[in-house]
């Protein structure tokens, strides 16, 4: 909604400074937290029935409180309970997106660590961490062993050609011509879905510590 | 005594307690940001603005003690209502037991003292 008052002028860099002030938080619950402070701001000035005075709407703005309090309150540290329990988040677990991305060429135990690190963690939720895991299993390593091995073995077969009969000419079957290029597209698919998982866990740590 | 350490103790207290009184209001009925904010700020001293209430409220429901729906209002734009889950309702009973046993207790020894 673009500010057409002077108190919607006010309204707005309330609403900014309490985003500068949350700014340590995922993008997806800084936005949820300014979203919910500003239909309450909305929903005051509607009831105050002067919603563009810019003293009401100043006393409305004070009754909400200082932007500094609200994110006070939003990164006060919790203990850990449920599935966040335990295992502080201390600077170790930031490697743990990047170990389980390269970490299994190292003879998959470079992944394994990742994933110890990553379960262990308390800087992500339980969702993140499947994805991370799941989204695939050994990572970089795991796919170029599941997928481009066969990839790479049907492109040999097929471009093999079989000589056939005594005497006649030696006929290529050029069999599954297809097969291999498919084989790199849904390689490459699959490297693009275990970029965006790397990608997500970074996005989605969240620090806990002031 | 120092004013800072007088502060702390009661910012601590204040938000374990707010966050209880929250249920204790949604144990009545489902209610939204706005007026659960109102109520409590206007009890007196619940809360530090009426700000506080949305990263509670958001806290509440991560760890499952609340829930939330969109409901269609006369007045304006749909609003999010907030509903006591059994996990909520579980965490009220146990505080009221345990915050009335510590208010009397706490009560006792400052009025001991004060008769000493």
């Amino acid at each position: 909604m673009k500010p057409r008052t002077a108190a919607d002028r006010q309204v707005r860099s309330y609403l900014r400074a309490l985003e500068v002030h949350l700014g340590p938080l995922p993008v997806h619950r800084r936005r949820q937290l300014v979203a919910d402070v500003a239909d309450h701001i909305a929903e005051a000035r509607d009831g105050s029935g002067a919603a563009d005075d810019p003293a009401t709407v100043r006393a409305i703005l004070e009754r909400v409180g200082d932007p500094a309090d609200i994110a006070a309150e939003t990164l006060a540290v919790e203990p850990p309970r449920g599935e966040v329990a335990g295992g502080a988040s201390g600077r170790g677990d930031a490697w743990a997106p990047w170990l389980l991305l390269l970490g299994g060429f190292a003879l998959g135990i470079g992944w394994v660590v990742g994933a110890v690190l990553l379960l262990g963690s308390s800087a992500w939720r339980a969702r993140d961490k499947a994805i991370g895991l799941l989204l695939w299993p050994f990572g970089l390593a795991g796919i170029l062993f599941l997928l481009g091995l066969p990839a790479a073995s049907t492109a040999s077969t097929a471009s093999g050609c079989s000589s056939v009969g005594p005497g006649s000419a030696t006929a290529c079957t050029p069999s599954a011509h297809g097969a291999p290029v498919l084989g790199l597209v849904v390689l490459a698919a699959v490297v693009v879905v275990q970029a965006a998982s790397t990608w997500w866990l970074l996005r989605t740590r969240h620090s806990a510590r002031w | 005594m120092v004013a800072g350490d007088e502060g702390v103790w009661l910012a601590q207290l204040r938000r374990g307690a707010a966050e209880h009184c929250v249920l204790a209001v949604l144990r009545h009925h489902d209610s939204y940001g706005f007026e659960l904010a109102r109520t409590l700020a206007d009890a007196g001293g619940l809360v530090a603005g009426e700000g506080t209430i949305y990263p509670l409220l958001a806290r509440l429901r991560r760890r499952g003690l609340v829930d939330t729906t969109w409901r269609e209002s006369v007045e304006g734009p749909p609003r999010k209502y907030y509903r006591l889950t059994a996990a909520g309702e579980a965490a009220l009973s146990a505080f009221s037991v345990e915050w009335r046993r510590f208010r009397d207790a706490v009560d006792d020894v400052l009025d001991e003292g004060g008769q000493q």
